[in-house]
């Protein structure tokens, strides 16, 4: 798998915002996401995530949709506001009422995910990515 | 009085039957009286026709002798007789002797008229073709009278006894054909209006009556039928509503472990695999698997059967609700206020407290979701004294229109949207609280905002059938 090697290459200088509320899934998803890039922030919620997109300047934000205070299509609204090129990805449980079609974001991943899922998405937004 | 009367079949029945037998006997007493007083007035007619003839024909001889002394005697012979009142004689000579009664009932000589109600008879005495003389008898029905009226008491008193009689008798017979099985229905009617729907009308009658009690024994049979039905639906709701829930609760450990997974077939892939992470992985799959287990022993635990009644403590029911209910509240961000002051125990079946508990607090949770309320709050309290306890499940949501508020408890009637509510779980709510657990339960508004449900358990608990 060259192809996961070349993206962790291409990928590993890029900052990273991931915004999700349950902190099981969050310190295993962080995990996942530091053997890809060397630079993630964690917020709990949509109003954390939306403090530190202000602060920081980020390549690509992900994000899940149910949070407490802000949820997550707000916050990823509200960005888009702020910056419109910045790549969104969403990664939400299937059984959320939350529509895909009307959240702004460039993916839509179903929880659980697989990591080839994950890759599969990731790969053709690369570009974008590293434009920012 | 007027009260007592209307109030009571038994009442009624022993008037009517008074009254009727009543007016019964007093006609017949006075068709009897009458039918005396005819038989006796014609005795004395007869008796009075005998006397006058006896009387010309003995007056006959002493008459054409003009013998006063012997007419005298005669007269005085015949007055010996109490009936005849009064004997006026007349003949030739200037022949005259009047004899009539006085107050003593003496005789004595008179010479006025007779005036008063008597029987009258005169008869002319005739020799050869030639009257010698007249009598006139007068005779009373004083003393027939005085029969009579004492036949009457004796008649009434007899009267008197077979009223009684037959009153007793018929007020037996009606007891046994009509009353009894009326009290009896009675009876049932009130015990399943109590609840107990178990309760039948035993009655082996082929009339009426017969046929009312196995209409209600039928009816309350289907009663029982539908509300098996609605138990049995409501039961398949429930269901449906605890995979939800279920859902809920395994979405982020599934998530945890799909991480787990790619985490270490990430490393695979990037030839980056070391045992510590893998193996630290590998751990968290393992914890996550349990925590997925039970969730399945909490959810079973809601559906075993329960029969018996347990002695339980409210708050440990309320705590099991909430192993059920809470993640759901937790991932729709509804925070959950407990104050638990009742430390009592009662004997009740908990799984049905259990399901009316879910209920209420999946309602909240669903009213506080739609009106999409902020800071969004499920407060629920126990406290008792020494009669209940008390249950109120409250939220900070909107309240319910007062129109509305009346008709919640009623089956089928639901505000929610045709897909989520069945109309179903607040009637099983009532249903199961004020019929099984003989507790009650109302939903009431809260002035600043939201709605309690608030429920009464007595502290006695519930009797093992």
């Amino acid at each position: 798998m060259s192809d996961l090697k070349q993206l962790r290459d291409n990928l590993s200088s890029i900052r990273v915002l991931y915004a999700e509320d349950e902190q099981e899934v969050r310190d295993q998803t962080l995990l996942f996401f530091n053997k890809l890039f060397s630079n993630v922030d964690t917020a709990q919620n949509g109003e954390e995530g939306l403090e530190l997109f202000k602060k920081n300047k980020y390549n690509l934000v992900i994000t899940d949709l149910k949070m407490p205070k802000m949820d997550g299509r707000e916050m990823l609204s509200k960005i888009r506001e702020i910056n419109e090129d910045t790549v969104l990805i969403v990664m939400t449980a299937s059984d959320s009422n939350m529509d895909a079609t009307e959240t702004v974001c460039d993916a839509y991943l179903y929880k659980p995910i697989s990591f080839t899922d994950f890759v599969e998405a990731l790969t053709p937004l690369q570009e974008r990515i590293l434009k920012q | 009085m007027y009260k007592f009367i209307m109030q009571s079949i038994r009442v009624k029945i022993i008037l009517l039957l008074f009254i009727g037998i009543a007016i019964i006997s007093t006609l017949f007493s006075i068709y009897q009286y009458n039918e005396q007083e005819e038989h006796l007035t014609y005795m004395l007619e007869n008796s009075a026709d005998r006397k006058i003839k006896r009387l010309s024909k003995n007056l006959l001889i002493p008459l054409w002798e003009i013998d006063s002394g012997w007419v005298l005697d005669i007269v005085d012979t015949e007055m010996m007789d109490r009936e005849l009142y009064a004997v006026m004689i007349t003949g030739d000579a200037n022949l005259n002797i009047n004899k009539k009664r006085n107050n003593g009932w003496e005789s004595i000589t008179f010479d006025e008229d007779i005036k008063g109600k008597y029987i009258k008879r005169t008869s002319s005495i005739v020799r050869d073709h030639e009257e010698i003389g007249k009598v006139s008898i007068y005779v009373t029905s004083k003393f027939l009278d005085e029969e009579l009226h004492k036949k009457a008491l004796e008649y009434s008193f007899i009267n008197l006894f077979v009223i009684i009689f037959l009153i007793v008798f018929l007020y037996v017979i009606l007891n046994r054909i009509i009353l009894q099985p009326i009290h009896n229905i009675l009876k049932t009617v009130k015990a399943v209006t109590d609840g107990d729907y178990s309760q039948k009308v035993h009655l082996t009658q082929y009339d009426e009556l017969g046929k009312l009690s196995d209409g209600f024994n039928n009816m309350m049979q289907s009663v029982q039928d539908k509300e098996d039905m609605v138990i049995a639906q409501s039961r398949h709701a429930a269901m449906g509503e605890m995979i939800s829930m279920i859902a809920h609760q395994w979405r982020q450990p599934i998530t945890a472990i799909a991480m787990g997974a790619n985490n270490i077939l990430l490393d695979i892939e990037l030839d980056d695999l070391k045992p510590e992470p893998a193996k630290a992985g590998a751990l968290t799959i393992i914890e996550q698997t349990k925590h997925l287990s039970k969730t399945i022993d909490d959810f079973k635990n809601f559906f075993r059967p329960n029969k018996k009644v347990e002695q339980v403590l409210v708050n440990d029911i309320l705590e099991e609700n909430f192993k059920i209910i809470g993640k759901s509240l937790e991932n729709n961000n509804i925070a959950i206020k407990k104050v638990y002051t009742s430390e009592v125990q009662t004997a009740l079946y908990s799984r049905e407290l259990l399901q009316v508990l879910i209920n209420i607090v999946k309602n909240a949770k669903e009213a506080l979701l739609e009106h999409k309320v902020q800071d969004a709050m499920i407060t629920v309290t126990t406290k008792d004294d020494n009669k209940n306890i008390y249950i109120s499940i409250c939220n900070n949501g909107v309240s319910i229109d007062l129109k509305i508020i009346k008709k919640i408890f009623d089956p089928y009637f639901s505000t929610k949207s045709e897909k989520s509510g069945t109309g179903l779980g607040l009637y099983m709510s009532k249903t199961i609280i004020e019929k099984h657990l003989h507790g009650t339960i109302e939903a009431k508004n809260i002035e600043s905002g939201g709605v309690c449900f608030n429920m009464t358990i007595p502290i006695n608990g519930v009797n093992d059938e």
